[in-house]
C-alpha cells in the first residue's frame, strides 16, 4: 500500500518515498499527506504526486459530513476539452513536516488522491524515475 | 425510488419514437422519460446560469452543470454577480449563505469565522472573487480519474 511507514526513508534533510508499484503500471510517485478540512478534521491518506493536475484532488470518501462545511466550485477540464462545474473544499495539506494552506481540492472517487501543481508548487520534489524513489527536500 | 401515476397524451409518431428508443436502447418507456427529463432539466439549468451571468465576463459560461450545482442557489447568487462587483472586489473572498452575499474580505479564515458564527448549520459557499473564470486543467481523461458528481 502506498505510504507504508517503511515506503518511507529519512536521509539527510530529505525524506525518500518508495513508488507505488502496486496501485500503478507503471510505478507512480506517491506521498503520504494529512488532509485538514478548516480545523474541522483531518485524515490522514496517499496522493499521487501529478504535475499535470491543476489543482489537488482528495477521494469523496474523506469529506466531513458537517453541516457548517463551507465550499466553493470550480471549473475542470479534462484532456478532452470538455469543461465541467465540480463542487471543491478548500483544505490545508501537511506534507511531512510543511503545512500548505488555501488548497482548493476536487473530490474523486477511489482511495487515492491526486496532489496537483498548488500543493506541488509548495515543495521542493526530487524524481529519481531509475530508483523509482521520489525525494521531498526538507528546506521546501 | 417512488413512482407515481399519470396520464400525458402524447402524439403518435412521439410514442412510435419513444417506443422505438426503448427497444433500440434496452430501456424502458419509463426510465426513456425520466432520463428525457433530466437532460432537459440540466438544460434549462444551464440556461439560467448563462443568462445569470455578467455580459462583459462572457467566458463566464457553463458547459455542463453538475445537477448537485445546477440547483444550489448560492452557486446561482455567484453567477449573477455583476461585473462591476467582480472587478471592485477580485482578489477577495465572497461568501453566500441561502443564496445571499452576507459577507465579503480578503482574509478568508476571517470570513470564515464570521459566517460560522452567524450563519451556524449552513453549508455557505465561501469563493474567491475573479473576474476571470478559473478553469482547472487535467492532462488525463477526467473520467478517467472519476470525479464524483
Amino acid at each position: 500500500m502506498a505510504g507504508d511507514q517503511d515506503e518511507r526513508l529519512t536521509v539527510a534533510t530529505s525524506t525518500v518515498w518508495k513508488y507505488n508499484a502496486v496501485d500503478f503500471d507503471p510505478a507512480a510517485p506517491v506521498i503520504e499527506v494529512e488532509v485538514i478540512f478548516e480545523d474541522v478534521e483531518s485524515h490522514t491518506l496517499s496522493m499521487q504526486v501529478d504535475s499535470g493536475a491543476d489543482i489537488t484532488c482528495i477521494p469523496k470518501r474523506i469529506i466531513p459530513v458537517s453541516e457548517d462545511l463551507s465550499y466553493s466550485y470550480s471549473y475542470i477540464v479534462g484532456y478532452d476539452g470538455v469543461k465541467v462545474v465540480r463542487k471543491t473544499y478548500h483544505i490545508a495539506v501537511r506534507v511531512e513536516e510543511r503545512v500548505v494552506y488555501d488548497i482548493e481540492a476536487l473530490p474523486i472517487d477511489g482511495d487515492i488522491g491526486l496532489a496537483g501543481r498548488d500543493l506541488l508548487n509548495s515543495l521542493r520534489l526530487t524524481l529519481d524515475g531509475p530508483g523509482l524513489r521520489l525525494l521531498i527536500h526538507g528546506d521546501s | 425510488m417512488t413512482t407515481a401515476t399519470a396520464t400525458v397524451r402524447i402524439s403518435t409518431s412521439s410514442y412510435e419514437q419513444l417506443r422505438e428508443l426503448a427497444a433500440q436502447t434496452g430501456q424502458s418507456m419509463q426510465s426513456l422519460m425520466e432520463e428525457a427529463i433530466s437532460v432537459y432539466r440540466r438544460r434549462l439549468s444551464k440556461k439560467a446560469l448563462k443568462e445569470g451571468s455578467s455580459t462583459e465576463t462572457s467566458t463566464r459560461q457553463v458547459d455542463i452543470v453538475s445537477d448537485e450545482l445546477a440547483d444550489d442557489p448560492n452557486v446561482v447568487a455567484y453567477e449573477k454577480l455583476d461585473a462591476q462587483f467582480l472587478r471592485e472586489n477580485a482578489g477577495k473572498y465572497a461568501a453566500i449563505c441561502g443564496g445571499k452575499l452576507v459577507a465579503l474580505g480578503p482574509d478568508r479564515a476571517k470570513l470564515l469565522k464570521i459566517v460560522r458564527e452567524e450563519h451556524p448549520g449552513e453549508s455557505c459557499l465561501v469563493k474567491k472573487v475573479s473576474q476571470q473564470q478559473r478553469v482547472a486543467y487535467f492532462r488525463r481523461p477526467w473520467r478517467v480519474i472519476k470525479m464524483s458528481d
